[in-house]
């Protein structure tokens, strides 16, 4: 028995020199852009922009009141997808109890939920009508004038905004981040990301259904030559 | 009273959940288990597309809040209380029987899966949980859905080589948990044995034409464990003579006598103290600066670091048990491997409320998660924090599990020490005190780790 579990820990330990460490925990921060005096964060649901479906959240610290906020993704060949930002309801609830250096890569997540947190009410957020005509193909929420209004009654406030994206392809991609007043964009900033392939290993996917797809033939032939065989016995009186 | 007629008890003293007529005619239909188990072969195939295609990002995928935060942690409740119940549902056992209907071969399961199979969950188990903190299968969407998807490929495999669920009964690692832990369960599916002693049919085993005999390979006339029974009621629905009982029972008395202790089931309980360990102290403050000290003291990889802090940690209770088991044998003239068979399931308890109470950590504290994911899924886009209750609240439930688990145990190992492995009473209880000190032992150690703040998985 301690030999069979020595083998079986030799094996492992073997097996864990090569292997590298993968896991990863936490709302990935996608890139950082300065804004004049505003900082915009950006966060992704996966730690790059993905081919597929992606949820972005940005947030904009000391967002000067008046200004809208548009973000698009540019691509390789010069494609620019508008994304449809829409207010993040922030729950209330017990504060998180983060804790423990193992979760450390998660740490962003960690601050920058709590940061979500702070900024409650969505009704914060300055009004963001995106009324200008080149932006017609946005599908944008339509802010109502309560909500409006109170935005401007406040000093320049936090900005936390989330949208569904759908990037087609691989490559180089730039983010842009534009805040635009009653003149047109006052000020703008982009940050290059990387766009990889979403969804899961081709070799895995090839892998399991070689696996399930060849028994399942495996088993269509095996039951034929078992009926024929059958129907060969009856045909021989057996 | 005729031949073939169940004892009658007074509805008083019955624990026979069959004698509600509504809840046995339910359980006897074609609606049972199927209006739970589609559903749930539905929800898992979201899951999985959610998890392989979704985002990368754990928090962000619904896939694994339902999983990890929802899912895992319910499934010990769903064991103390309803045994391998969730096995009645289990998508994987709706997938077999559909792929047995149309591709099934039905050939019998080989000698060495019968007669290794338990070992073979074993190191599945411990592998995969080395491979969680390697690899990040918790963590990783795409992680726990390769992991999933493999699960799902041995399913179908199996299921169209083999007759019956072989994969349930000898090669799922979650059918071994299930089955150590149901042994503590609060109901059991038993025969009765009047009355299967004039059986000519015996279709609980062999099915009556309409229904199949019992898929995990059990017969229920000598069935007198909950470890292998997935209360799928097919031999309900197959007895002529009536003879099946659901019963209420006092919790963990299946453990209290074990006809035939298993060694290698025994050690998967014990091996499982490891791994509750495992998953406790890697979440906890102190792990980080273990884990740098060791990284930088082994050429700098830190999977072989964790590599061989978990090989600590699995060895450690087991030696710990070994030598209880070794001076509580040397007390009674019992061999240490008869002894260790007998005692190691008293840990069982212990177990569960560890994997309990861990898991209630996540439950409590990141389950709005499972909110805020299936708001996004239908376009609405809420956060803030994920947890329920504060986690001060969530560490006394925490220390109040593992009190009652411990006392499980401990009155289990009481319980066994009161017979000898042949079954006889007696009236020494020698070979109890060296068990009952490691079970304080494993007790105290898991409450100083729920006092330290716990990490998040999303």
């Amino acid at each position: 028995m301690m030999r069979k579990f020595a083998a079986a820990a030799t094996l492992l330990l073997a097996v864990s020199v090569a292997a590298p460490a993968w896991a990863s925990a936490g709302l990935p921060k996608l890139a950082t852009l300065q804004l004049d005096k505003a900082k915009a964060t950006l966060y992704n649901d996966s730690p790059t922009l993905l081919t597929g479906s992606n949820t972005l959240t940005l947030e904009i610290a000391d967002l000067p009141e008046g200004l809208l906020v548009d973000l698009n993704l540019v691509g390789p060949e010069g494609q620019i997808i508008p994304v449809d930002l829409r207010p993040l309801t922030i729950t209330e609830g017990p504060a998180d109890a983060h804790g423990g250096d193992a979760h450390a890569e998660g740490d962003d997540h960690a601050e920058a939920t709590d940061d979500h947190s702070e900024a409650a009410d969505p009704h914060d957020q300055p009004a963001d009508s995106h009324d200008n005509e080149a932006q017609d193909s946005h599908d944008e929420p339509q802010l109502d004038d309560h909500a409006a209004a109170e935005a401007d009654d406040h000093a320049a406030a936090g900005y936390n905004m989330r949208g569904k994206v759908s990037v087609p392809t691989t490559g180089h991609w730039k983010v842009v981040v534009e805040l635009k007043d009653a003149h047109g964009v006052a000020t703008s900033a982009q940050a290059e990301v990387e766009v990889e392939r979403g969804g899961p290993s081709r070799v895995y996917l090839g892998f399991t259904g070689l696996l399930m797809g060849g028994t399942a033939v495996y088993s269509l032939i095996e039951r034929r030559r078992q009926s024929t065989r059958g129907e060969v016995a009856k045909q021989n009186g057996r | 009273m005729a031949a073939n007629a169940k004892p009658q008890l007074p509805p008083e003293e019955s624990n026979d959940l069959l004698d509600s007529s509504w809840f046995k005619a339910f359980l006897k239909s074609r609606w049972f288990p199927a209006m739970l188990s589609y559903p749930t072969l539905v929800v898992f195939g979201y899951i999985v597309y959610a998890l392989l295609w979704g985002p990368t990002a754990a928090s962000a995928n619904l896939g694994t809040s339902l999983t990890w935060v929802l899912w895992w942690p319910l499934i010990p409740i769903f064991m103390f209380t309803l045994g391998r119940f969730w096995c009645a549902i289990c998508p994987f056992a709706t997938v077999i029987d559909t792929v047995q209907k149309v591709l099934g071969l039905g050939r019998p399961v080989p000698p060495f899966l019968k007669k290794y199979g338990i070992w073979i969950i074993d190191a599945v188990f411990i592998i995969i949980t080395w491979a969680d903190h390697v690899f990040g299968i918790v963590e990783s969407p795409r992680g726990s859905g390769y992991l999933l998807g493999l699960m799902v490929t041995g399913v179908v495999v199996t299921g169209i080589l083999f007759e019956r669920r072989a994969w349930c009964r000898f090669l799922c690692f979650l059918g071994g948990l299930s089955g150590n832990y149901s042994r503590s369960a609060m109901i059991e599916l038993r025969a009765t044995p009047e009355i299967c002693a004039t059986c000519k049919t015996q279709s609980c085993y062999k099915g009556d034409g309409k229904t199949p005999g019992c898929p995990i390979f059990e017969f229920p006339r000598t069935m007198d464990t909950n470890a292998n029974c997935n209360l799928c009621m097919n031999c309900l629905k197959t007895c002529p003579n009536d003879s099946i009982r659901l019963e209420a029972r006092p919790a963990t008395k299946e453990l209290w006598f074990i006809r035939r202790p298993k060694f290698e089931e025994a050690f998967l309980a014990v091996v499982i103290v490891g791994i509750v360990l495992v998953q406790n102290v890697t979440m906890v403050s102190f792990w980080g600066p273990i884990m740098d000290a060791m990284t930088a003291a082994l050429f700098g990889s830190k999977t072989l670091a964790f590599t061989v802090l978990f090989l600590f940690a699995m060895a450690i209770p087991f030696g710990i048990m070994a030598g209880a088991s070794k001076l509580s044998g040397s007390m009674s003239g019992e061999g240490f491997a008869k002894n260790f068979a007998r005692f190691g399931y008293a840990v069982i308890p212990l177990d569960l409320a560890g994997h309990i109470a861990h898991n209630l950590f996540h439950l409590l504290a990141e389950s709005k998660s499972i909110f805020y994911n299936t708001a996004a899924l239908f376009g609405y886009h809420v956060g803030g924090p994920a947890g329920l209750i504060e986690a001060s609240t969530i560490q006394w439930l925490q220390y109040g599990t593992i009190a009652l688990g411990l006392f499980g145990s401990a009155f289990t190992a009481y319980k066994i020490a009161q017979r000898s492995s042949d079954g006889k009473s007696t009236t020494s209880l020698k070979t109890f005190w060296p068990h009952l000190l490691v079970l304080i032992l494993f007790g105290i150690v898991n409450i100083w780790l729920f006092t330290f703040p716990m990490a998040h998985r999303v």
